[in-house]
């Protein structure tokens, strides 16, 4: 076969032609197989103002909220560093109301078993919230929260803390072992927690395994199991005393914050629990 | 072969050879048509995995690889290190990219079929019959350099212009035109094949003198005529030579020889078929200038600059396309003029034009740039060599295990002592361009008198590149 | 009789070439479904996130499943509910876990690395049944 002009002209379009298809196929298909990725959805939790403040040396007061419409929040495994938790708990329902001055969130998950006691191979129930000190937290960054520079503000409420606090009996007559919030790998033997000043440990976390506890302790909590639940709820006034250390609220603001869950039967301490993405607070 | 008293540092004699080809059985696999052809096809498949491991690899991490690895790590540094100084354009002479042009101008694969070659068989505009559309094609493919590292596709868009080019140039027009003026690899390989220790020359005059017609440049029943448009029987540059080993099948005299030669003879021929350009003269200077350009982005510490390659933003990228195009292009030459015009001023000599001067003290950068992409190579080498390893056994990052090294770790090697290794490298090659920079003065002045005082300004900026790599290898 | 070199070059060259890329891919397809029980691709939830998101396996037989990061970025893959995991597999590395399910049921396995802004959203399903 003689090589001529048309044959050359149409190999080279039919040749050029093959080669963009090819890169276009492969540039399509160069990470795996396409598919249509969802937006990112996140939960919003509102909270309403409402002429009312909570007294929680009673009771949790859980006729308060009843009518308050709730957000459900899924949780997972917090897989990242071993060991993990044994059982997911698999969300959790948040509610939330402000009063110009105070800031109440509350939030209930299925737990079958009350576990309020410590001992050897006994574990808490227990939840924690998470704010994001920065305003500009990068969204959804929740690992991010605690490498910023500022760092998170965590609202540790564990079960056993809660019957020392409001019961005023020792959960263990022995030295037992806890874990701070939220990423110790190693048991750690509490230093002596009294006098305690509230059932919820108010946190300080800038990195992975940094976590203390504040000097100044702002936050209240109270919780209560009842048929198979947990009900907690949290309360501290919307300002913050240290804007360093205290996560800020106010009217009309937003706020990240993220929840994570212990089930103590399961075993859960330390960083075997489950834990939520940002949801989005807002006051209202 | 050019006949010179000069010796190399006083001691060593230019017109030293010692033929390889004497030796018959090597004669006699070299004229052989399964060679190249068989290596070539050997070759072939490997570049088959390798477009097959950048196609699959598509956008995902580049160090697993294979074609990526293979493409840059081993080929590059094997090119720079051993190929092209060692044994000239080795290379060429198994590269696949043009086989399929060759079989379509010949029709035949192994077979030789007397007569005119297919294809349209246009020749190459003299205008263009030099390096700049090499030069300007070797740097537009540095602009991506940071993608091609990076991006396995990047790799194969590369190499599927290089090929589908190959094919369709070779159809256009007449034998090699693709390698001797446009390949991207073509020009460096040419220009630091003039340093190599090996070269394929004729070896008697008299013998190719009463020979007619020249077999080599038209061909025979045996192979065919000079594929590189050359005339094997007069060449003296290793230049566009592709090794292709055709001369040394259709010489019935045997009178083609391939041989060992002390390193950078070319450098000192400068005839009227071939003169020293100012195309082989930019050519040295976008590789000296790449080369420190990727030294910085690459082997640097400026995380910025980095960036500024990768393309992170668009403006940043423009950036560094910018400034390479008029670093390359005319502040190193800008700079090495200043210094070319200082040699002609301190010699004193008034008849020799600026621009030969210019031209000829440019060969130096030859060994020089080699030295310093040498350099570069054992710092891509050494410390991600172990990772060959890795990709030859998982050659498509599919979880294989061809040869059991699937799971080394990525260990780097004697990356304590690199930067000495590399130093030591730099000064051999220092050395090189001093001694070469030395005769090429005495070709260019008169006398003795006016060369010495040529030499220093070149002396210097020879001194001043060497240092300012020493300082970048070693810190 | 003269052995005759032309078709043999280019048996060579045919055989380098269309027969090889025809035979890497057919064997790794063929090697992929003969050996694994289920394939895995990793990525970061905005380029596709575990691919398949749901992966079926049968109860009580030895599973092997592969995983691929085809990513830039370190993935990681943990399946709590077995205790599973394989805490980074680096970008473009692949990773294989071999189990017997010992339970029914559908179980969320995540990624066990910081891997994207959308890190938390980056799970899939194993359904055991
Ligand atoms: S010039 Fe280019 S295409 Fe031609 S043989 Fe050399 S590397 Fe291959
Ligand atoms: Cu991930």
């Amino acid at each position: 076969m003689k090589i001529t002009k048309p044959i050359v002209i149409a190999i080279t379009l039919v040749l050029t032609i093959a080669f963009v298809a090819l890169v276009y196929f492969g540039m399509t298909r160069a990470r795996g197989a396409p598919v249509a990725v969802p937006p990112l959805q996140r939960a919003t939790l509102v909270s309403h103002y409402k002429t009312q403040s909570l007294d929680l040396t009673q009771d949790v007061a859980l006729a308060d909220w009843a009518d308050i419409p709730g957000t459900a929040v899924e949780l997972v495994y917090q897989a990242m560093i071993p060991p993990w938790s044994k059982g997911l708990i698999p969300a959790v329902t948040a509610k939330s109301f402000h009063n110009d001055t105070e800031l109440y969130v509350y939030v209930t998950w299925k737990d079958e078993s009350e576990n309020r006691a410590l001992g050897v191979g006994e574990f808490s129930d227990a939840v924690a919230l998470m704010f994001p000190l920065s305003n500009d937290a990068p969204p959804s960054t929740l690992m991010m929260g605690f490498m910023g520079k500022q760092g998170v503000n965590v609202w540790h409420w564990q079960a056993t803390q809660d019957t020392e606090f409001w019961s005023k009996k020792s959960v263990s007559a022995d030295a037992y072992s806890d874990f701070l919030y939220p990423f110790e790998e190693q048991e750690t033997l509490t230093i002596a927690k009294s006098p305690l000043t509230s059932a919820v440990s108010d946190l300080l976390a800038v990195k992975v395994t940094t976590t203390t506890a504040k000097a100044t302790q702002n936050v209240q909590g109270r919780g209560v199991w009842d048929k198979g639940a947990w009900h907690v709820v949290f309360k501290r006034a919307l300002k913050a005393t240290n804007a360093k250390e205290d996560a800020a609220f106010a009217h009309g603001a937003r706020k990240l914050m993220a929840f994570a869950a212990w089930s103590g039967d399961k075993g859960d301490r330390g960083g075997r629990k489950s834990i939520s993405d940002w949801v989005q607070l807002e006051f209202r | 072969m050019i006949e010179t008293k000069d010796k190399l540092f006083g001691i060593v004699d230019l017109n030293a050879r010692f033929e390889l080809t004497k030796f018959k059985p090597v004669r006699a696999v070299l004229k052989s048509r399964w060679m190249p052809l068989l290596p070539i096809l050997i070759n072939l498949f490997m570049f088959v995995i390798i477009l097959l491991a950048a196609f699959t690899g598509g956008l995902s991490a580049g160090n697993y690889n294979f074609g990526i690895m293979i493409v840059w790590i081993l080929w590059w540094v094997l090119l720079m290190m051993m190929l092209v100084p060692g044994f000239s354009r080795a290379w060429c002479m198994v590269c696949p990219f043009p086989i399929f042009s060759d079989w379509a101008q010949r029709t035949r694969l192994f077979d030789v079929k007397p007569g005119k070659l297919g294809g349209l068989g246009l020749k190459w505009p003299k205008k263009l019959s030099n390096m700049w559309v090499m030069n300007i094609a070797f740097l537009v493919t540095t602009f991506f350099s940071g993608f091609m590292t990076v991006l396995p596709i990047a790799t194969f868009i590369l190499l599927g212009i290089i090929i589908i080019g190959a094919f369709v140039i070779g159809l256009i027009f007449e034998k090699r035109t693709f390698c001797l003026y446009l390949c991207p690899v073509s020009g460096f390989q040419g220009l630091y094949s003039q340093f190599a220790t090996v070269e394929v020359r004729r070896k008697d005059w008299e013998i190719c003198k009463n020979h007619n017609p020249k077999t080599c440049y038209v061909g025979n029943e045996k192979g065919y005529g000079c594929p590189w448009n050359r005339t094997p029987f007069d060449f003296q540059k290793n230049t566009y030579c592709g090794m292709c080993l055709e001369c040394l099948k259709t010489c019935p005299y045997d009178n083609m020889a391939i041989n060992l030669r002390p390193p950078g003879v070319d450098l000192l021929v400068d005839t009227k078929r071939e003169p020293r350009g100012l195309d082989e003269a930019w050519k040295a200077f976008i590789m000296l200038g790449i080369a420190i350009v990727f030294y910085l982005a690459f082997q640097g510490p400026w995380g910025f600059f980095k960036d500024m390659v990768r393309g992170v933003t668009l403006p940043g990228y423009l950036g560094y396309i910018a400034f390479h195009t008029v670093f390359n292009l005319l502040i190193i030459p800008g700079v090495f003029f200043v210094f070319a015009y200082l040699s002609k001023r301190l010699s004193g000599n008034t008849e020799v034009p600026l621009k030969s001067v210019f031209t000829n003290f440019a060969y130096t950068l030859i060994p020089m740039g080699l030295g310093v992409w040498m350099g570069f190579s054992v710092g891509i080498l050494l410390p991600n060599g172990s990772y060959i390893l890795r990709v030859l056994s998982d050659p498509f990052a599919w979880g294989w295990n061809l040869f059991g090294t699937a799971q080394i770790p990525w260990t780097p090697v004697l990356t304590g002592i690199m930067g000495y290794i590399q130093g030591a490298i730099l000064i051999v090659f220092f050395a090189f361009a001093v001694g070469y920079g030395w005769l090429l003065a005495k070709q260019i002045y008169a006398d003795v008198k006016q060369a010495k005082r040529g030499f220093i300004p070149i002396l210097t900026f020879l001194t001043l590149i060497t240092l300012v790599f020493l300082w970048l290898f070693v810190g | 009789m003269k052995i005759k070199n032309e078709p043999i070059a280019v048996a060579m060259l045919i055989l380098g070439t269309i027969v090889a890329i025809i035979g890497i891919l057919g064997f790794e397809n063929y090697r992929r479904s003969a050996e694994y029980t289920a394939e895995l691709t990793a990525r970061a939830t905005e380029y596709g996130n575990w691919y398949p998101n749901t992966i079926t396996i049968p109860y009580g037989k030895p599973a092997k499943i592969l995983i691929r990061n085809i990513d830039v970025v370190s993935h990681g893959f943990a399946l709590p509910d077995f205790q599973i995991a394989v805490m980074e597999i680096k970008a473009g590395e692949s990773a294989v876990i071999e189990f017997t399910p010992d339970k029914k049921g559908v179980f969320p396995f995540v990624c066990t690395i910081w891997c994207s802004n959308r890190h938390m959203e980056m799970r899939g399903q194993l359904v055991v049944e």
